[in-house]
């Protein structure tokens, strides 16, 4: 279960976190990085709201400092189930574009040919759930104006459901699967970032499927900045055949807006 | 007819008569029974034997007068002249080694404790040798002293969790009066769970553990708490800067009878926290605290009773919102029964029970999450002395082991759900074992141990596919008998003296354990989880092989040792990526099962008596593990794979009142799995991994310093101080490694330091009263 897991989480960072408070002290370091090969990285949607859109780069080195490198693949082209096709374009920030907007149960497909190899992948877009309210809270010992955003949300017990939600005042995504709680009705934190009262917020909950469930799972958990203290992390497994990192998913959104009190 | 009685007249002198000479060996002042004391004939050492776990010795003698002599490290020899015509019982007490009597170190200087021993990769650790090594915060630690000794290692830096040998952390067998601690640790495993005030013996198997003992792969830690002293009252304590100690002894109903020990000791981490300022460390709780008791009775010259227990708690809380407590209880009741010269019996039944609870409760949320681990055991020993060759060890153990994963309680009915299904399992074992003495040069320990493991309901067993997705479940009803896993034990361990002061030993070893603990992390964290042998998870297996050269030089001043191993295991556990341990009712589809290797050679010399004493350890070692599902099914680094560990420990008694000691300790930094590249998703940079364990954290390196300061010691009173600095270089050890990215989203590397130049004063005291003699 997902919040007893958090809350476990929670007291270990809690104990950690004075002995680190009484003891410790922090400083950069230099560490001799394995070797990395560059290789695609495959961004790319289809969602019920918006144009669909694909993005490519390059992956780096972790010890280079530069900005993401934009790559132009040949070919991007997604079709569905239905024999659809849909050409992607450019724009003039190299993301790729369709008009197209998903449709719950039909499964889409994702093909890229760059530097002459093909990449392809499918997903699946999940039956719509949307969030029930936004609201926000305070955590106890934070300041009195600080606060943490959460959605509350009334699962469907007829299927298994897989959500990404994110605010738009945080760069922190997180994932939940109604494994443990199908079929009730459940609040989720979005606690990583304490936002202001009076600060406007958008959150946004995406219904996604499993692959792409187990895909932002991992990948959260490697975290943005990452910590060797816990079990060996390893890449998240792709979607995406042929090689790429990243990861095609279609999913239905659902999005509140308000201002934080 | 003459020729006749002649001849009568004779025989005993040709058939020699055997007698057995029985008894126990303990302390002139306090009573206590002394383990593994040399007990041998003057004329003939080669007759003689050692000490059994409760003092008991037993010894075949021919006829006649006969010079008995007992040895003990720490003790005064004892030498007595016995008339034996019939099976006789000499009680011996030895006297602890004063300052009066000089000429007795020399003589004591020939115990040759390491060559004489059958048993490779043992290690029979001094606690009053440990008392003088410095550690931090002032808090004497059994479990981080073994550390320093050849093939153990810390599990990470400041912990009390230890890997033997390449092995894992739950890999270990700790016994408290033959009962096992779980979770040997407090808070985060920065502290054991060892009081060393209640402790009278630590005995460490490194792999190759006698048929007695089984249940985990890599190692046996058998600690013994002290009975008390049967002659006197003895009230004592120490106060230090994180924690403070008291304990009392004495006789029990009547002298030289019985006798009761009890100690506590309690931190008072959280002082820390209000010195903090910080408003939200100052309204939480963070301490633990630790009892021992045992009392123990002579009802007959061949019956004693004990009885002992431990009980301690760590508490974390924060204001009413949230809290964690977890704890170990053990409870083990023991009766000795000499049958007769020859055959010494000690039934234990034994309780142990490792808890934790987590309480939650804000925000209109609540929960409580509880998870225990219950065994029960029934445990017969049997030691025969067959003759002056053959001492013969036999018994059974029966183990019934209860887990409870997480009973949830919430006010909300869908969380309260959420409870994990129990399991339970029931594991038998039988052993004999012989310590035979084969020749002058050769004498062999030989044995087997017949294991079995059943899973018992209540228990969830799982089909599970290829893919990883549970088909169906075989639920077990209370009592209920599944799948029963058998395994011999073999065991086997030779010594063979070249002399007096050099041996050469080997040894053989099948270990097998039941119990597997799930853990994500080094740090020993409360919540990591215990799970039993079931239809998936299989026992995990070991064989070891080691052998070693053995000496003693300068008159036995000095001993060194060469030892060497080699280890396979089997069914060795792993995680696939992302997996939650804790919440996951069907964690057995997410393990993936492997092989293990463990190699090394260990160099170990030892300065044992003098003014300077001392030792210092070396390890060469490699370990590597092997699963299909993690990197193509090659073999890896496992996580406490360290290349280099060397430990250097210098004691030096500057004059009767004042002794200094030093420690340094460098070892190879765990094997490590860091980013080698990073990918932009969503707009950050989310990282990128090679292999697993192709890194290294750097290397650990670090040297303490302590001085203890006896400000007086009569035969009343004693008390001293003392003192020690943890980190004295201040080395900048990482304890963490985090990759960061700053605003300009430019990616670094960033560690986190414990632990520079930690002073701690201790004061410790001891009154001692002597009830006059009626």
């Amino acid at each position: 279960m997902k919040i007893l897991k958090s809350a476990e989480t929670l007291l270990l960072y809690f104990i950690l976190f004075f002995l680190l408070l009484i003891f410790s002290c922090t400083e950069k370091m230099d560490v001799q990085l394995g070797d990395h090969k560059t290789n695609l990285v495959i961004e790319a949607e289809v969602s019920d709201s918006d144009s669909a859109y694909a993005m490519f780069y390059l992956s780096q080195p972790f010890n280079s400092n530069t900005n993401p490198v934009v790559v132009i693949p040949d070919t991007v082209l997604i079709t569905d189930d239905k024999g659809n096709r849909f050409d992607l374009k450019p724009n003039a920030l190299n993301i790729y574009k369709a008009d197209v907007l998903g449709k719950e149960g039909t499964t889409y497909y994702l093909k890229v040919v760059y530097n002459g190899k093909e990449y392809t992948s499918q997903s699946t877009m999940p039956q719509k759930v949307s969030i029930d309210s936004a609201y926000s809270w305070q955590f106890f010992g934070t300041q009195s104006n600080e606060r943490v955003l959460a959605i509350r949300i009334q699962d469907p017990a007829n299927q298994k459901n897989f959500y990404r939600y994110f605010s738009s005042l945080s760069k922190y995504k997180y994932v939940f699967e109604d494994k443990l709680i199908n079929g009730s009705r459940f609040s989720l934190n979005a606690g990583r970032d304490l936002v202001k009262v009076g600060d406007t917020t958008t959150i946004t909950l995406l219904n996604i499927d499993k692959n792409n469930f187990e895909y932002w799972n991992v990948l959260i958990q490697n975290g943005t900045l990452s910590n060797n203290q816990s079990a060996a992390p390893a890449d998240p497994r792709s979607n995406i055949q042929g090689g790429a990192y990243g990861y095609f998913s279609a999913h239905s959104v659902s999005k509140q807006t308000f201002v934080v009190k | 007819m003459l020729r006749l009685i002649f001849l009568i007249s004779f025989i005993p002198f040709f058939v020699n008569a055997q007698f057995t000479i029985s008894g126990t060996v303990s302390d002139n002042k306090t009573g206590e029974t002394l383990i593994g004391a040399i007990v041998s004939l003057e004329n003939n050492p080669k007759i003689g034997g050692s000490t059994n776990t409760y003092g008991f010795y037993s010894l075949s003698v021919n006829e006649g007068i006969q010079e008995i002599k007992v040895r003990y490290l720490g003790y005064e020899d004892f030498i007595q002249k016995v008339e034996v015509k019939s099976n006789t019982r000499l009680n011996i007490s030895l006297i602890p080694k004063g300052k009066k009597v000089k000429e007795v170190v020399v003589s004591s200087k020939k115990k040759q404790n390491l060559v004489n021993s059958v048993q490779v990769s043992k290690v029979n650790v001094d606690l009053k040798e440990i008392e003088k090594i410095p550690v931090i915060l002032g808090e004497r630690d059994v479990l981080k002293s073994i550390q320093l000794l050849p093939g153990v290692m810390p599990a990470q830096e400041g912990q009390a969790g230890f890997v033997v040998r390449g092995g894992n952390t739950d890999q270990n067998l700790i016994l408290l009066d033959e009962a096992p601690v779980y979770n040997a640790s407090h808070l985060l495993g920065f502290f054991s769970t060892f009081n060393s005030d209640a402790l009278k013996d630590l005995t460490l198997y490194k792999g190759n553990m006698p048929a007695e003992y089984g249940g985990r792969l890599s190692s046996v830690v058998d600690v013994k708490m002290k009975e008390g002293n049967q002659k006197s009252y003895n009230f004592g304590g120490g106060i230090g800067l994180i924690a403070s100690r008291l304990f009392a002894e004495g006789p029990l109903i009547k002298k030289d009878k019985g006798s009761f020990f009890v100690s506590g000791r309690r931190t008072y981490a959280d002082a820390f926290l209000f010195l903090s300022g910080d408003s939200v460390a100052k309204s939480s709780t963070l301490y633990f605290y630790d009892l021992n008791a045992k009392a123990n009775y002579k009802f007959s010259e061949k019956d004693r009773i004990f009885v002992s227990g431990y009980f301690g708690k760590d508490q974390f809380g924060f204001a009413n919102l949230f809290g964690i407590t977890y704890g170990n209880t053990t409870f083990t009741s023991r009766w000795n029964h000499v049958f007769n010269d020859k055959l010494f019996s000690n039934t234990s039944l034994i309780y142990n029970n490792f808890n934790y609870t987590v309480t939650l409760n804000f925000n209109d949320f609540d929960l409580y999450v509880k998870s225990i681990l219950n065994d029960f055991s029934l445990k017969q020993d049997f030691d025969y002395y067959l003759n002056s060759k053959n001492q013969f060890k036999f018994g059974f153990l029966s183990i019934w082991h209860n887990v409870v994963p997480g009973d949830v309680t919430s006010s909300n009915p869908i969380v309260a759900q959420n409870s994990l299904s129990r399991s339970n399992g029931f594991e038998n074992a039988i052993y004999f074992q012989n310590e035979q003495t084969v020749s002058d040069k050769l004498t062999i320990n030989y044995g087997l141990r017949l294991s079995s493991f059943t899973v018992t309901g209540p228990n969830n067993l799982y089909n599970i596919d290829p893919n990883g997705e549970v088909i169906d479940t075989q639920k077990l009803k209370n009592f209920e008998f599944g799948r029963t896993y058998i395994n011999p034990e073999p065991r086997i361990s030779a010594n063979y003296k070249l002399s007096d002061s050099r041996a050469f030993k080997l040894a053989y070893s099948r270990n097998v354990q039941n119990l597997h603990l799930l853990s994500n992390t080094s740090a020993s964290s409360p919540t990591d989880r215990w799970v039993l042998t079931t239809n998936n998870i299989r026992p995990e297996i070991s064989d070891q092989v080691s052998g070693g050269y053995f000496f003693n030089f300068g008159d036995g001043e000095w001993e060194a040792s060469v030892e060497t191993y080699y280890k396979w295991m089997q069914n060795q556990i792993d995680y696939k990526t992302g997996t939650q341990l804790r919440a996951n009712e069907t964690v057995e589809k997410d393990l993936v099962f492997g092989d293990g290797r463990a190699y090394g050679i260990e160099f170990f010399l030892k300065k044992r008596v003098g003014k300077f004493t001392g030792w210092i350890s070396y390890t060469l070692a490699r370990t590597e593990r092997r699963f299909d599902a993690i990197d193509n099914g090659n073999w890896f680094a496992s996580r406490y794979d360290r290349t280099h560990d060397l430990s250097v420990v210098a004691m030096l008694d500057i004059s009767k009142k004042v002794n200094i000691s030093g420690n340094f300790v460098l070892y190879t930094g765990n094997a490590v799995t860091f980013p080698t590249g990073k990918v932009p998703i969503q707009g950050n940079w989310f990282t990128t991994f090679n292999g697993r364990n192709l890194d290294r954290f750097p290397t650990y390196h670090r040297m303490d310093l302590s001085l203890n300061w006896n400000l007086k010691k009569t035969e009343k009173f004693e008390h001293g101080l003392n003192f020690s600095i943890y980190n004295v270089l201040g080395i900048k050890n990482a304890y963490l490694i985090n990759f960061k990215s700053d605003d300009f989203g430019n990616t670094y590397a960033e560690k986190t330091y414990l632990f520079r130049f930690v002073p701690s004063i201790t004061y410790n005291f001891n009154f001692l009263h002597t009830p006059k003699s009626k």
